[in-house]
C-alpha cells in the first residue's frame, strides 16, 4: 500500500512538471506581433546597373527615316520608291485616235428597186504618228474588252437582211477570228441608223511604219420602199484612246520619256531640332535600284543631287551638291527586257503573259567615292533634292522596243547613313555634336523597401556613388540628379552633380579600341538628407551630352556602351515598420 | 500571421540530428524500445504488442543553438522578433555568440505501424516492427546569419562568406525490420536486427562550396552543388539548354503509384550486454548501419556563378525585381542529370554504450548512456546520466541529465503507467521548463517526445518491496 501511495506521489510530481510548471501567459505566439526591423550595421552594395548600347535610346524612326542596326553597324535609313510605269507609257502616246466619216454611194438594183449594194475601201489616216523619225509605232495587240465604234446613218429604213461588211486586210488588220471569221466583221442594219462596237479583242494592227490602214466596207440594203438613185450613206469610225495590251515600235534617244525633281526631307533632323546637332556622316551611301518592265533601251539621267540646308558656320540657308568626277550629274542604264523575251508567244500567251516575270533589275550607288556625297553632309541637311531624265538610248541590232500596257519602271532610293562621321580638325564648327539629353533613369523605389515603413536614427549617413565607364568614341558631359517618386521633379538640388566624360580611345578609322577611365561621383547624404530620399526619392537622372571634342573621325559602332553603375555605403541604425503607415496595431 | 507560422515552423523543426531514439527509454526496463537500442536486450515483458499508429509516436524538432525565445521575444509586454529596433548591438552579439559555424535544424518524426516481440524459449526474444520515419534536416551556417545581423562592415574591401555547409535533406521511408536477442549466460547476451528499407521519397541538396563575396560594386554568388531527388512521378521540365524550367506532378494518386520504382535500403543492428555482477549491466551496440538506393531519380548540378551588380535596368525596362534575379541564376546555374542515375544514401549510424546499476533490489537503478551520432560525416556525442526508479508493476519513472557536445546540458523525464496489459508512456530527453500560453515550450532548442499505447503480457513481477513500512 506505501509502495502504492509512493507511486501515486511521484505520479503527481511528474504530472505537476510537466504541465504546471512555467506557464507565461504573457508569452503568446497567437497575439500581435511587431516584425519591425531595425539594423545597425554598416552595408555595401550595388543598387543599380545599366549598360546602356548607343542606339538603345534612340527611337526606332525619326518620321520617315529609320534606325537600323546590321553586323555591329548602326544606320539611319530610308526608302522612297516611284512607280513610273503609267507615267511612262502616257508620255510615249504610242497609240491610235481618231474620228473618222466616209459617204458612200449607194447603188440600186433596177430589177428590185426596194433594194441595193454599196461597196467603198475605207482609208483610215493618222496623221500624228510615225511622222517623227526618232520615233515609230509598229504594230500592236490590242486587250480583251478594248473596242472601236462604228456608226452608219442611212437615207431610207433598212429592214430585214441589210447588212455592212467590214472586210480587213489580215497584213494592216488582223480580227479575232473567233469573233470575226474571214477578217471580216459584219453588222446588222437597221431603221436609218444603226451603231454598234466594233470589238478589237486580240485583234492587231500593223502599221509597218506607216501612219494608215485600210478596211473595205461593203454592205447590202433592204428598205420597204424604192429607194432612189443617187442617194448616200454615211459611215463613222471612232477610235478611243486606248493603251493596246502591247505595242511595238522604236524609241530613238532624242525622246525623253520621263523627267522629274524629286524632295526627300531628312525629316530625322525635325526630332532633333530641341538642340543642337551636327552629323557629317563619313559615307553616305544612296542606293538607286531600278526595276524595269518596260522593253525600250534607255538610260538614267541624273542630272544633281543637292542637299538643301544650314550652314553651321555662317548659319545662313545654303545647298551643296554631290559631284561626280567634276560634274553635278552622271547616267546609267537602266537593264531592259529585250523582244527575244516574247518572241515566238502567241496571242493569247501575249494577253495572259506576266510581265514582272521579264523585268530586270539595275542597282546604282551613290557614294563617298562615287558622288561625294559626304560633302552633301557638310551643312545640316533638311532636304535632299534630286532631278533626273529617263531617255531611250540606241542598242545596235535592236531597233524594236515593246511595252506592255501594265509594264513598269520602279525607281528604289535607299539611303544608308552609317554613324561614321568626319572629323573637321580645321573646324570645329563642323564635328559631330549632339546635345541630346537622353536619360537613364534608376528607379530607387525598385529596389528599396516601402520608404513610408522605414526610419532611421540621427546618426545615419550615407554615400552614393556613380561610376560612368565611357566606351562610346565620344566624350561628354553626363549630369545626375535626383528625382521624385513620380520621376518627374527633382529633390535635393544640392547633391546635383556634373561628370565629365572623356572619350574612348580609337583608332585611325574612328573605332573604339579601349574604354575611357572610369570616372566616380560621390553624393554623401546626413541623416535628414538621406531620409528624405528614403522618403521622397524615385530615382536618380543622369543625362547625357556628347561631342567630338577630339576633331577625329569616330564610328559608332551597335555595341558601343556607357555603363553605369550606382552603388552604397550606408551606415548607421536603420528599423523598418511593416505597420507603419497602414494604421494596423502592432 | 504567416510570419509566425513560418517562426513557429522554425522554432519547432529543428536540429542536431541525432535521430530520434529519446535516450531515456534506454533504462526503461518495462518498455520494448531499448531493444530497438540495442538488439542485444531482451524486455521485462514476455510479450509485447505496438497497436498500429499509437503505439510509437516520436517527433524531434530542433532549432539548433536557437530556442523560440531567441527570436521571438517578449520586450516590455510586446512580442518581437529578434530583429526588432528595440534590441540593441549587446543582444545581436549575445545571440550571434549562442550560434554555432553550422547550425542545423532538424525535424523528425516516427510512428510504428505496428510491431510485436515475444520471448522464445528461454533465451531468446524476438522482435518485429514495422514503423514510417520522415525527417527534415537543414544546415544553415554562421556567416549567414553574420550577413543578417551584422551587414558588410568592411565598406573598402570585400566581405566575403563562406556558406558552403549550407544543406538540406528530406527522407520519408518505411523501416521493416526484425531482432533477435539470445542470452549466452548469465553475463552475455547478443543480438542482431536487419532493417529493410522502402524509400517513399527523398531529397537532398548540398554544395561542395557557395560564397559570397559582397563589396561596393558587386556581390558575387560562386558555388558548386548538386541537388539529387527521388520523388516518384515528379517530372523536371527543362529549356533546350537543360536548365530547369519546371515541375510537373500527375493529379492522380494511382499515376504516383503507377510510376513508383522500387528504392530499398538495408541496414543492421548489433548489441552486446554483458553483466559483470549481478546488478551491473554493460552494454553496446551498433545502430542503423546501412544505407539506402533510391530510385524515380532526378539530378541537378549547380555552377553557380552571378554577380548581382545591382539591378540591372535595360533601357525601356518598366520593372525589375530580385525575385527574378535570384529565380535566374538558380535556372541559369543548375542543369539536368539526364541519366537518372539511382544514388544512393548513408543511414545515420550510432553507436550506444550504457552503464547500468541498479540497486535496492532493482526498484532503483543509475545509468549513463553515451550516445555518438555519426550523421553527414561528423560525429556528434551525447551523454545522458540518468536515475530509474520502479518502485511498483504498474508505474516507472525515470529522470535524466544530458550534456550534448559542444552545447547545452537539458534534463530529461520518462514515465510509465502499466495497467496490465494496457501500458500508456511518454519520455522526453529535453524536458521543456517553460510554455508558452500555447503551451509551446519557447525556452528549449530542442524538443523530442515519445508517447504511445501498447499492450505488454507476462512482465516481470518485483518479488520483494522496496521497503518495509513501520506502519
Amino acid at each position: 500500500m506505501r509502495k502504492n501511495l509512493l507511486c501515486y506521489a511521484l505520479l503527481s510530481v511528474l504530472f505537476c512538471g510537466f504541465f504546471t510548471a512555467c506557464v507565461n501567459k504573457e508569452y503568446t505566439v497567437k497575439g500581435p506581433i511587431d516584425y519591425s526591423v531595425g539594423a545597425d550595421m554598416t552595408i555595401i552594395g550595388p543598387v543599380g546597373h545599366t549598360k546602356v548600347k548607343l542606339y538603345e535610346p534612340l527611337p526606332e524612326n525619326f518620321n520617315s527615316f529609320k534606325f537600323k542596326v546590321k553586323d555591329d553597324e548602326i544606320y539611319l535609313c530610308k526608302q522612297d520608291t516611284q512607280h513610273l510605269g503609267n507615267d511612262i507609257i502616257e508620255s510615249l502616246k504610242m497609240f491610235i485616235k481618231g474620228d473618222f466619216s466616209f459617204p458612200i454611194d449607194i447603188n440600186v438594183n433596177p430589177q428590185a428597186k426596194q433594194t441595193g449594194t454599196f461597196e467603198k475601201t475605207l482609208e483610215f489616216v493618222f496623221p500624228d504618228l510615225n511622222t517623227n523619225p526618232n520615233e515609230r509605232l509598229d504594230s500592236m495587240l490590242f486587250n480583251d474588252g478594248q473596242y472601236m465604234t462604228i456608226s452608219l446613218t442611212m437615207p431610207v429604213s433598212a429592214t430585214d437582211g441589210s447588212y455592212i461588211d467590214l472586210i480587213c486586210n489580215n497584213n494592216e488588220f488582223e480580227l479575232n477570228s473567233r469573233i470575226y471569221p474571214n477578217n471580216t466583221a459584219r453588222f446588222n442594219l437597221n431603221g436609218t441608223f444603226t451603231e454598234a462596237k466594233f470589238d478589237l479583242s486580240r485583234s492587231k494592227i500593223k502599221l509597218h511604219g506607216g501612219n494608215k490602214f485600210y478596211i473595205t466596207a461593203k454592205g447590202y440594203l433592204v428598205s420597204n420602199s424604192e429607194i432612189p438613185e443617187g442617194l448616200e450613206e454615211t459611215f463613222k469610225l471612232k477610235i478611243e484612246k486606248q493603251v493596246p495590251r502591247i505595242t511595238y515600235g522604236y524609241l530613238g534617244p532624242d525622246r525623253v520619256i520621263y523627267e522629274t525633281t524629286k524632295k526627300i526631307a531628312f525629316s530625322y533632323t525635325k526630332d532633333l531640332t530641341s538642340t543642337e546637332f551636327f552629323l557629317p556622316f563619313y559615307n553616305p551611301v544612296i542606293y538607286i535600284n531600278g526595276l524595269n518592265s518596260i522593253g525600250i533601251p534607255a538610260k538614267y539621267e541624273l542630272d544633281y543631287v543637292k542637299m538643301l540646308g544650314f550652314d553651321p558656320d555662317t548659319k545662313q540657308r545654303t545647298f551643296v551638291s554631290a559631284d561626280f568626277n567634276g560634274q553635278p550629274g552622271t547616267e546609267f542604264v537602266l537593264n531592259y527586257p529585250t523582244p527575244a523575251e516574247i518572241k515566238g508567244l502567241s496571242t493569247d500567251q501575249l494577253i495572259d503573259f506576266n510581265t514582272t516575270s521579264i523585268a530586270k533589275t539595275t542597282e546604282f550607288k551613290l557614294d563617298k567615292d562615287f558622288g561625294h556625297t559626304d560633302r552633301l553632309f557638310q551643312i545640316k541637311g533638311d532636304s535632299l533634292v534630286y532631278h533626273y531624265r529617263i531617255r531611250p538610248i540606241d542598242v545596235q541590232g535592236e531597233n524594236i522596243s515593246y511595252f506592255f500596257n501594265n509594264s513598269q519602271i520602279d525607281i528604289l532610293i535607299n539611303a544608308e547613313l552609317m554613324c561614321k562621321f568626319i572629323g573637321n580638325k580645321d573646324n570645329p564648327n563642323k564635328n559631330f555634336y549632339i546635345e541630346k539629353r537622353d536619360t537613364v533613369k534608376f528607379d530607387l523605389s525598385k529596389a528599396s523597401l516601402d520608404s513610408t515603413n522605414i526610419s532611421l536614427k540621427d546618426d545615419f549617413e550615407a554615400r552614393v556613388r556613380i561610376s560612368l565607364i565611357n566606351h562610346l568614341p565620344v566624350g561628354g558631359v553626363a549630369e545626375y540628379n535626383l528625382l521624385s517618386k513620380d520621376l518627374k521633379s527633382g529633390i535635393l538640388p544640392q547633391k546635383n552633380g556634373t561628370l565629365t566624360l572623356k572619350e574612348a580611345t580609337i583608332d585611325s578609322e574612328g573605332i573604339v579600341t579601349a574604354d575611357a577611365p572610369n570616372v566616380d561621383a560621390y553624393v554623401k547624404f546626413t541623416y535628414n538628407e538621406y531620409k528624405e530620399l528614403v522618403n521622397t526619392g524615385g530615382g536618380l537622372q543622369i543625362i547625357y551630352r556628347v561631342d567630338n571634342k577630339s576633331y577625329a573621325d569616330i564610328w559608332f559602332k551597335s555595341n558601343d556602351w556607357i555603363d553605369g553603375t550606382v552603388d552604397l555605403w550606408a551606415k548607421g541604425f536603420i528599423s523598418y515598420d511593416a505597420n507603419k503607415g497602414k494604421g494596423g496595431a502592432k | 500571421m504567416k510570419k509566425f507560422r513560418l517562426l513557429a515552423v522554425l522554432a519547432v523543426c529543428l536540429v542536431s540530428a541525432s535521430y530520434a531514439e529519446v535516450n531515456s527509454l534506454y533504462f526503461m526496463n518495462y518498455l520494448p524500445y531499448k531493444l530497438y537500442m540495442n538488439p542485444a536486450f531482451q524486455n521485462q515483458c514476455e510479450t509485447y504488442v505496438e497497436l498500429p499508429g499509437i503505439s510509437t509516436i516520436n517527433v524531434e524538432a530542433n532549432i539548433g543553438a536557437l530556442s523560440l525565445n531567441d527570436v521571438l521575444k517578449l520586450k516590455d509586454g510586446q512580442m518581437v522578433t529578434f530583429l526588432h529596433p528595440s534590441f540593441g548591438g549587446s543582444e545581436r552579439d549575445a545571440l550571434f555568440k549562442k550560434l554555432k559555424n553550422n547550425n542545423v535544424v532538424h525535424e523528425e518524426l516516427n510512428v510504428s505501424v505496428f510491431g510485436f516481440g515475444f520471448r522464445v524459449k528461454k533465451k531468446g526474444y524476438l522482435s518485429i516492427n514495422m514503423s514510417v520515419r520522415q525527417d527534415l534536416t537543414g544546415y544553415i551556417p554562421k556567416d549567414l546569419f553574420s550577413l543578417a545581423l551584422y551587414g558588410t562592415p568592411d565598406s573598402t574591401n570585400v566581405n566575403h562568406y563562406d556558406l558552403r555547409n549550407t544543406k538540406a535533406s528530406a527522407n520519408a521511408y518505411i523501416d521493416l525490420n526484425g531482432g533477435y536477442s539470445h542470452r549466452i549466460n548469465d553475463k552475455w547476451s547478443v543480438g542482431g536486427r536487419v532493417h529493410i528499407l522502402l524509400g517513399l521519397a527523398n531529397a537532398n541538396a548540398s554544395f561542395s562550396n557557395l560564397d559570397i563575396n559582397a563589396e561596393a560594386k558587386q556581390w558575387r554568388v560562386t558555388g558548386n552543388g548538386v541537388i539529387n531527388t527521388s520523388v516518384p512521378a515528379m517530372e523536371v521540365k527543362t529549356d533546350s539548354t537543360g536548365r530547369i524550367s519546371g515541375f510537373n506532378f500527375p493529379s492522380q494518386f494511382n499515376d504516383y503509384i503507377k510510376s513508383y520504382k522500387l528504392s530499398m535500403g538495408a541496414a543492421f543492428d548489433l548489441g552486446a550486454v554483458y553483466k559483470p555482477i549481478k546488478d551491473l549491466s554493460l552494454s553496446l551496440s551498433i545502430k542503423d548501419a546501412g544505407f539506402m538506393v533510391w530510385d524515380n531519380v532526378n539530378s541537378a548540378n549547380g555552377n553557380i556563378d552571378y554577380t548581382f551588380k545591382g539591378i540591372e535596368y535595360h533601357y525601356g525596362e518598366q520593372g525589375v525585381n530580385y525575385g527574378d534575379s535570384i529565380l535566374k541564376v538558380l535556372q541559369q546555374s543548375y542543369t539536368v542529370d539526364n541519366n537518372k542515375k539511382k544514388y544512393v544514401t548513408a543511414m545515420n549510424a550510432k553507436m550506444y554504450f550504457g552503464v547500468e546499476y541498479s540497486f535496492l533490489r532493482d526498484m532503483m537503478s543509475v545509468g549513463l548512456l553515451s550516445r555518438t551520432d555519426l550523421n553527414a560525416g561528423r560525429l556528434q556525442e551525447e551523454l545522458t546520466l540518468s536515475y530509474n526508479l520502479r518502485p511498483c508493476s504498474w508505474f516507472s519513472m525515470s529522470a535524466s541529465y544530458s550534456f550534448i557536445s559542444g552545447g547545452f546540458s537539458t534534463l530529461g523525464v520518462g514515465l510509465n503507467l502499466r495497467l496490465s496489459p494496457i501500458n500508456f508512456y511518454v519520455v522526453t530527453d529535453y524536458m521543456p521548463l517553460y510554455y508558452s500560453a500555447e503551451g509551446i515550450p519557447y525556452r528549449s532548442q530542442r524538443v523530442n517526445v515519445q508517447a504511445g499505447i501498447l499492450l505488454t503480457f507476462g512482465c516481470k513481477k518485483k518479488s520483494e518491496p522496496l521497503f518495509t513500512p513501520s506502519m
